[in-house]
């Protein structure tokens, strides 16, 4: 059930053209970056590891993005186009029909991964950073996208409007996202330097570094910010299955005659 | 006959507006059922409770001899057309009905010939490869009843199930469900067409405000909203003799001596059966005598009505009540 449930996603994102979209901005994203890296004067004094780490940091951000707008109304459209009804009528369990979207949010990150690959190729090209640059940043996005998307799903159940969804999910995304470009000036307080601990974005971006600048390339060396990573998808996870749970309860149309 | 359908005290309530309110019914394995209320009476919280989309705040309700909580087995022996009908726009008649039928685990050797013949039944077979969102309200309403019967339902529920069709497409609607209903599904009809209720339904369940005000058959639903039944009536004879048998009567003057009456005689079976002994008695030829007139929208409105004033009805200002042997009300004559 779940495989068809993923499969319909897939194809409803094809045939909306929606994913084409996604993709070609992505595309478009990454070629103006790599253009601006290899021709802006003093973006080419930056060393190639800085060049990396701007990069994989761009493809993160970009699919963040991305993604969370996406699965924000994978669900609720279902509503939206009244189709939440005869879905629910037939013997689709709720799990099956919340991991197929989830699956399906994923498969969108991994085509931008895929547009992103040959940027990264060609970046990295003359480093032996390639094979690590390429691994961080999937094993760092999927984390990050897997994480965002369940808690766009669990948002989505709360609201059951893709406005309300999309609007609170940019909200926590920006609030978690913007601390992370701070300057370390910036971060120098208490608070802010617990928050960047456990702020997944942040994580992902020191990360990054810790790989491509620091040549910290064991994943021991950088449990330190997966280690957030993971809790927060943990926490993601656990407000799904609360949020799913509370709209069983409630119901699976709220209103009726 | 066992229950296919049993609903015990159900309630249901949104915020301080009650829903279903201790709501109670039965419907018996092949029947088929109408289920009628004027608006926001809880005709479509309680389809939406008893298909498992809703869940009730109180009472017990089992479906197919299965409790309430059982949603997914419920799922497979059902059959659903919402009242919100969404569709898959982007995907083609038989793409939507394949999803569904993969839902239902149909297995994929038996899905296009069951896809294929569920396009067939509901006269969409020529649009198969045509995307939903180019299809008419119509034909959306017959790919909605054709994704209800995609698991071979043992019961229907069906909510304005030909709302939107024109009047061929209604008759084929319901020339499908009596297909069904003789084939022994259960049929579960609600729907603001009263005529279409009089037509397929061998019982009928009307409630408002989410309560039940009536059930039976329209005949016992007559009685119950104190409405009396209407017999179409023809006679022939001496115009005097019909005139003292059927005083009132709107009587045609025919070539000769004789003349013709035609009317409608509202009474019970025994004040019908006198009614014919007084005609017989004064040799008035009875030319046609069929219960008829049994107009289910004024059992409805009084059914209604009564809970609406929240006292009982009034026979007395009932114009289709009058004491005595029954009231005739007289169509005029045939020529």
């Amino acid at each position: 059930m779940i495989r068809l449930i993923w499969a319909k996603e897939v194809r409803a994102e094809l045939y909306t053209w929606r994913s084409a979209l996604w993709l070609l901005l992505a595309s478009l994203i990454f070629s103006f970056t790599s253009y601006l890296l290899l021709t802006n004067k003093e973006l080419t004094l930056l060393d190639q590891t800085e060049l990396l780490w701007l990069l994989g940091k761009i493809i993160v951000g970009t699919a963040l993005l991305m993604v969370t707008i996406d699965a924000s109304s994978i669900l609720t459209s279902e509503f939206e186009h009244h189709t939440a009804e005869s879905l629910f009528i037939a013997p689709i369990r709720l799990r099956d029909l919340v991991i197929g979207k989830f699956l399906a949010s994923l498969t969108l990150w991994g085509a931008l991964y895929v547009v992103a690959v040959p940027y990264m190729i060609v970046a990295a090209a003359g480093t032996r950073l390639a094979p690590a640059f390429l691994g961080y940043v999937a094993l760092l996005g999927t984390l990050g996208v897997a994480a965002m998307v369940l808690l766009a799903l669990g948002i989505a159940f709360l609201f059951r409007s893709s406005k309300n969804a999309l609007t609170t999910t940019l909200v926590v995304l920006l609030g978690l996202t913007v601390p992370a470009l701070f300057t370390s000036a910036l971060k120098s307080g208490f608070v802010a330097r617990v928050f960047e601990r456990i702020n997944p974005v942040d994580s992902i971006f020191a990360a990054l570094d810790n790989v491509l600048v620091d040549y910290q390339l064991s994943p021991l060396q950088n449990g330190r910010f997966l280690l957030p990573l993971a809790g927060f998808l943990a926490a993601a996870f656990a407000f799904a299955v609360f949020a799913a749970w509370r709209f069983e309860r409630q119901g699976i149309v709220r209103s009726g005659s | 006959m066992p229950a296919a359908i049993q609903v015990d005290r159900l309630s249901k309530s949104y915020g301080p507006t009650r829903a279903v309110v201790d709501l109670s019914f039965m419907v018996e394995e092949g029947e088929f059922l109408g289920f009628l209320g004027p608006n926001g009476a809880g005709k479509t919280t309680t389809i939406r409770i008893l298909t498992g989309i809703l869940r009730p705040d109180g009472g017990r309700a089992e479906v197919g001899g299965l409790e309430l909580c059982h949603r997914e087995a419920i799922a497979r022996e059902i059959g659903v057309v919402p009242e919100s009908r969404g569709f898959y726009d982007w995907m083609t008649a038989s793409e939507y009905l394949t999803f569904f039928a993969r839902a239902y685990r149909h297995g994929k050797p038996a899905e296009p010939k069951v896809v294929d013949s569920l396009l067939e039944q509901v006269d969409l077979a020529r649009s198969r490869y045509t995307r939903v969102g180019a299809f008419s309200r119509g034909m959306k309403q017959r790919l909605g009843l054709a994704r209800a019967l995609v698991n071979r339902p043992r019961i229907l529920f069906l909510d304005e199930p030909t709302l939107g069709l024109d009047p061929q497409g209604q008759q084929d609607i319901k020339n499908l469900l009596r297909h069904l209903n003789s084939d022994g599904v259960t049929v579960f009809l609600s729907s603001h067409l009263l005529s279409e209720v009089a037509e397929l339904c061998s019982r009928i369940v009307v409630i408002d405000r989410g309560r039940l005000v009536g059930e039976g058959t329209l005949d016992g639903l007559r009685q119950k909203a104190g409405l009396k039944t209407g017999w179409h009536v023809r006679v022939a004879g001496d115009r005097t003799a019909l005139e003292s048998a059927w005083p009132g009567a709107q009587i045609t003057v025919l070539p000769g001596a004789l003349a013709e009456a035609e009317g409608l005689f509202l009474g019970d079976r025994a004040e019908a059966n006198r009614f014919l002994d007084d005609l017989r008695a004064h040799r008035v030829e009875v030319l046609k005598f069929t219960a008829g007139g049994q107009n289910l929208e004024e059992v409805f409105l009084a059914l209604t009505r009564r809970e609406e004033s929240d006292a009982p009805l009034d026979p007395a200002n009932d114009r289709s009540a009058a004491p005595g042997k029954g009231r005739t009300r007289q169509t005029g004559g045939s020529r």
